[in-house]
């Protein structure tokens, strides 16, 4: 019966995330959002660099605007504070992280999603359908960084669940303008040394300079391995904070969760 | 007595402010990242207008907080249980919607402002402003503007249970058209008008004739007359929020 609970966990993690974004509100603001959002990071780069510094900063703002999406996996632990329903996910068969990664599914689906559809229309409105082409070849790499910021998104909303109010909003936030000023998106690796080193730890960074490599014909497989494995080190954070948590809760009786 | 109510409205709107977790990352992260972003895309020297780029991260931060922090004054209240007693009070409430929303914007702009002088510090760059008294005169008439747009979203806010989500929308619309870091002319013709309705368009273009020592006035006046034209459509909605609640009965106030 493992599967009917995976299965059932999926459909309630689906069914949460279409009533706080319905598809009205699905597409008449978060899509256009991301949208907007990838043709100002993408104009920056025109703004700064020409055509060339808008080639480079398109690539970056696709990865950036997954962002968006992961970070409502932060509403996902947060409404079992809200309902005060954390006491029966520690009664589940499911252990807890297992289930706060199945209910989050549906925001990384949308983040790929989302990131193809940058690609498309963003392309076509800065003249650039070759490079969206291009793009195109590449969405598993887009698709894998959707995972792996998922990952991160997930480790992150774990501060929601206990101490103080608002501590979701902060780590989500925080998480979102790091990715911006330190993957790689827009600002290159090598012109700020701190930037690199902290980018070197955060999603999307190494996929994001697998595509640039690709593009110039270099080897890339390498970066996507490193990608990879940024991604399981932050599920593997997700998976053991969760687990702390769940052990904490249950040996004190106390937390402000239930 | 107005300004005694303007005052205590906004001074208690600034302490809400400042505890929300949105405060520090509106008023602190946006700024910093966009001018790392702005200095670092291209190597340095970067090449790009110091002035314009810094007043143009000074209005957009401006610009998220008032989303983020004045559009939804009314709906926080609606959530804390305390709009029904607000819309009842003694005091006109557009007037302590009005001090509210000044608070709501006074607070992130000078925490903005700090920023981005802390950060341009921080790259080695540095704007020299010709005209400072003018220059002081554009930044009010910002931060009247933002005041006017937080009355007239707070209003519009209270009609949705998805504001939040419109709150994110509304960002780069804004960013985008007002020609704040991205220039008009980058835009078709047939969408570029837009950009004309923004006051932050028009406070940028006086602040930086005003930095290089020839106020734009032309600028200065149009920020002033979309400002009340803002003011009037903050009234009005108001208005509207007011006849739902109170003689309809079909908006709930808490």
């Amino acid at each position: 019966m493992w599967w009917w609970r995976i299965s059932e966990t999926a459909r309630i993690g689906y069914r949460e995330h279409r009533a706080e974004e319905p598809w009205k509100i699905t597409f008449t603001t978060r899509w256009p959002r991301a949208l907007l959002q990838c043709l100002f990071f993408t104009m920056i780069g025109r703004v700064v660099g020409g055509a060339d510094g808008q080639a480079y900063t398109f690539v970056g703002s696709v990865a950036i605007i997954m962002t968006l999406f992961a970070m409502s996996i932060t509403d996902v632990p947060i409404r079992d504070r809200w309902n005060a329903t954390f006491y029966r996910l520690r009664s589940s068969r499911l252990p807890v992280p297992m289930i706060y990664i199945i209910r989050s599914w549906p925001a990384a689906v949308e983040a790929a999603a989302a990131a193809a559809s940058c690609i498309v229309v963003v392309g076509v409105a800065t003249g650039q359908a070759a490079l969206a082409l291009q793009l195109l070849q590449v969405i598993p790499i887009y698709v894998l960084m959707a995972f792996t910021v998922s990952a991160a998104a997930l480790a992150a909303a774990s501060a929601g669940l206990f101490g103080r109010a608002g501590n979701d909003i902060i780590v989500g936030n925080l998480g979102q303008y790091l990715i911006i000023a330190c993957s790689g998106a827009l600002i290159p690796p090598g012109r700020v040394a701190w930037l690199d080193a902290v980018g070197s730890i955060l999603p999307t960074r190494h996929g994001i300079q697998a595509i640039h490599h690709y593009l110039a014909g270099e080897p890339w497989l390498a970066d996507v391995r490193t990608e990879v494995v940024v991604g399981a080190a932050w599920l593997t954070a997700a998976i053991v904070l969760y687990s702390a948590l769940t052990r904490r809760v249950r040996h004190t009786d106390h937390d402000k969760v239930t | 007595m107005i300004a005694d109510v303007l005052m205590t409205s906004a001074r208690h709107q600034m302490a809400m402010v400042r505890a929300h977790p949105l405060f520090l990352m509106q008023g602190v992260l946006m700024p910093a990242v966009l001018l790392l972003v702005m200095f670092y895309t291209r190597s340095r020297p970067s090449g790009v207008d110091v002035t314009a780029v810094a007043t143009a991260v000074l209005l957009m931060a401006y610009w998220g907080s008032t989303v983020w922090q004045g559009a939804v004054i009314l709906v926080r209240e609606r959530n804390a249980g305390t709009l029904g007693a607000s819309m009842r009070g003694v005091r006109d409430p557009i007037l302590v919607l009005t001090g509210r929303s000044l608070g709501a914007s006074l607070a992130p702009a000078l925490l903005t402002a700090a920023t981005v002088s802390v950060m341009l510090v921080a790259l080695g760059e540095s704007i020299v402003v010709d005209a400072p008294g003018w220059f002081a005169v554009g930044l009010v008439a910002a931060l009247a503007s933002g005041t006017a747009l937080g009355i007239v979203l707070s209003s519009l806010f209270l009609l949705t249970r998805y504001g939040a989500q419109l709150a994110s929308a509304l960002l780069y619309p804004v960013f985008l058209l007002a020609g704040l870091l991205i220039p008009p002319d980058f835009f078709p013709a047939a969408i570029r008008w837009l950009g004309w309705l923004i006051s932050l368009r028009w406070a940028q273009e006086f602040l930086v004739s005003a930095a290089a020592g020839a106020p734009d006035f032309a600028a200065l006046g149009l920020v002033g007359t979309l400002t009340a034209a803002y003011a009037v459509a903050g009234v009005i909605a108001f208005r509207r929020i007011d006849t739902l609640a109170r003689e309809r009965g079909s908006l709930e106030l808490g």
